[in-house]
């Protein structure tokens, strides 16, 4: 049968120069291979070391096997109130409002063709360039107490007073939405491109309406891109420090800002290590039980 | 499932300053196969979606049977579609594509899985189910799409170049299936396709499109032996060309003399003119004899090439008049031809045809 002869010849082994990598393609990699152990893996189990070590007047080093920083962090009903549990949510609920977002977005820019796409391209784009401090600053203009939009809903007459935004959650989340946008926005575009339209115009002529097309075809078809959005989204949310660092308030010690607090701010470096490793773990830990249920609701029809 | 009657009346689509289809008129009758032969760019593929609904005609009119359905959407039409590329959708199973449509009819469960059951049964795709497309060949797959349209239980069929993404053997066995079920199942069908012996061999009728328009629409036969144009008569074959002169000689012969001096005699046709005409006759109509053949229709030739296809030879040889001619030798001849031979080509009487 052919199909059997196919899957046999994806099966079968490469040519043989394809088969081990080269002497020439192992230096190409060398580097980076270098760089990231150097960098990015020593530093990491550095990270995991000195999460176990003691401290000592408040801020000292000492060198041990203990687990005081977990204890401490983790007997703490303040720190899993008011931090481990307030950075799921907010995350949880950064990324749900930053998709529903970003994804008529993605929808209306892969739309568009020629210059007009590459403009909007850019537009949304543009926060992930403009760098982010620049970026708190013009959202202090317009979130402050006599801001623009205080102004604006005190012209309109929806309120009396200044409402408070800025320091405080609201600014948190609306920062977090704002920069999360264009990372979701990029995975949904490859997506939607992806899509045949002769897929959209078979659903038509079985009947379909627009909205029905869209339920049935269109949404599940983007749901991978989706769900890569998805997943930086959340890591990245989920171990903010800088936004709620320029923008929040004590009200907003999100898990990443406490690391950053007890590292650079106290210097107590194995407190913030421990720290660390809870909040990568509780990441990593979410983010697999969140891929096994897509995967078990949807993602097993695509083959994905 | 009973076919309802097409009606193209005046329609046109334009791009810019490219005219895709022109003024077309065209009744496609009841349980009635016609299909749309032509090259990429005549307008054929743009046609069909315009019937379809996935394209707005600039103007003219369209009926499925009584119904105007010009600027119906697609999901308000009473059509089904067959896609090239068979656009099943890929999250879905075989099941679930072909229930889909029924699904959205609001049939009720046992509906549509009866039309499922038949669905797969007709295309011989049963025990497929819940396999998803990705895990079909490409006969399955096209099956399948076969399959979808057939469920949605609709009065005509529409196909664009259903069969261009299979492989030889299998696009010659898939169109004769495909012929029967239309033929069982009596659905008006439209046809779009570039290959001509496909058209020839499924439709009805072949509707040859050049640039937008209906170059001619016939019985497939008509199409072939006697083509009103030369860009259907090349389209659908080889061809030879004559120019010349014909004079009538009693009521049912004619004489043509070419204008390189080769003589002929002609079966005389009705409506045929006298004075100067243009002939055409194919390949295989042309017989090679022996060098020693004399008589009627009977010129000598020289052999320049040979192609050797399995079934035939394509030979092409010059006459003494320096003409060159295309003619095909079917396998059952046992007369051995190489390259320089001197022979001689007959054609008979009624193996002319006179074209515009």
């Amino acid at each position: 049968m052919s199909v059997d002869s196919l899957i046999e010849g994806r099966q079968a082994s490469p040519p043989h120069h394809l088969r081990r990598p080269g002497l020439l393609v192992s230096l190409m990699v060398a580097p980076g291979v270098l760089v990231l152990v150097l960098f990015m893996i020593l530093p990491l189990l550095w990270v995991v070391r000195v999460s176990f070590y003691e401290t000592a007047q408040g801020t000292t080093m000492v060198p041990a096997w203990v687990l005081d920083q977990y204890v401490r962090f983790l007997a703490d009903i303040w720190y899993l109130r008011n931090v481990v549990w307030l950075s799921v949510f907010v995350s949880i609920v950064s990324t749900a409002i930053t998709v529903l977002l970003a994804y008529p977005i993605a929808m209306y820019v892969a739309r568009a063709t020629g210059l007009r796409r590459q403009i909007l391209q850019t537009l949304v784009l543009a926060p992930l360039l403009i760098g982010l401090v620049s970026l708190v600053f013009g959202w202090i203009v317009i979130l402050r107490g006599g801001g623009l939009f205080n102004s604006l809903i005190i012209w309109l007459g929806f309120v009396d007073a200044p409402i408070r935004l800025l320091y405080a959650m609201p600014a948190v989340y609306i920062l977090l939405i704002y920069v999360g946008i264009p990372y979701v926005v990029m995975t949904l575009l490859d997506n939607f491109e992806r899509i045949e339209p002769t897929l959209l115009e078979a659903a038509a002529n079985a009947g379909a309406g627009g909205w029905r097309i869209f339920a049935s075809i269109i949404l599940p078809l983007t749901l991978p891109g989706l769900n890569a959005g998805v997943l930086v989204l959340f890591a990245l949310n989920f171990s903010a420090f800088a936004i709620p660092l320029m923008v929040g308030s004590a009200n907003t010690n999100l898990i990443g800002l406490v690391v950053y607090k007890q590292a650079m701010q106290l210097g107590n470096l194995p407190f913030a290590a421990a720290i660390s490793v809870i909040m990568v773990a509780i990441s990593a830990a979410i983010l697999v039980i969140y891929s096994r249920l897509m995967q078990r609701f949807f993602l097993w029809r695509l083959g994905v | 499932m009973t076919g309802k009657k097409i009606s193209l009346n005046g329609i046109s689509k334009r791009y810019g300053d490219f005219v895709a289809v022109s003024d077309m008129s065209l009744t496609v009758e009841p349980g009635e196969f016609v299909s749309f032969l032509g090259p990429s760019g005549c307008g054929k593929t743009t046609t069909l979606r315009m019937i379809a609904g996935f394209i707005m005609p600039d103007s003219g009119a369209l009926k499925i049977g009584d119904v105007e359905v010009t600027y119906l959407p697609p999901n308000k039409r009473d059509l089904s579609f067959v896609f090239q590329n068979y656009a099943l959708w890929p999250h879905m199973t075989v099941a679930e594509n072909i229930g889909f449509g029924p699904k959205l009819a609001g049939l009720s469960r046992a509906d549509i899985d009866k039309r499922i059951r038949d669905a797969l049964s007709l295309t011989a795709l049963s025990g497929l189910e819940s396999r998803f497309p990705r895990q079909l060949s490409g006969g399955q797959q096209q099956r399948v799409a076969v399959a979808r349209a057939l469920a949605l239980g609709r009065s005509v069929l529409l196909m664009d170049e259903p069969l261009s993404n299979l492989d030889r053997k299998l696009r010659v066995d898939m169109r004769k299936e495909l012929k029967e079920l239309q033929r069982r199942l009596n659905i008006t069908t439209v046809y779009v396709t570039h290959d001509q012996e496909e058209a020839l061999s499924m439709s009805d009728r072949v509707a040859v499109m050049d640039r937008g328009r209906i170059a001619s629409l016939a019985v497939p036969e008509e199409i072939y032996r006697n083509p009103p144009n030369e860009f259907v008569a090349s389209f659908v074959g080889g061809v030879n060309y004559f120019n010349g002169t014909l004079r009538h000689v009693d009521s049912s012969r004619s004489f043509f003399i070419a204008d390189d001096g080769l003589e002929f005699h002609i079966t005389r046709r009705e409506n045929t003119p006298e004075g100067t005409v243009r002939l055409m006759t194919r390949p295989e109509w042309i017989v090679l004899r022996s060098g020693e053949d004399k008589g009627l229709n009977t010129h000598p030739v020289t052999v320049d090439f040979i192609e050797y296809l399995g079934a035939s030879r394509k030979v092409s040889a010059t006459t003494e008049t320096g003409r060159k001619l295309l003619i095909q030798v079917h396998d059952v001849d046992p007369m051995s031809i190489e390259v320089g031979d001197r022979l001689t080509f007959h054609i008979a009487a009624q193996n002319m045809m006179l074209i515009k």
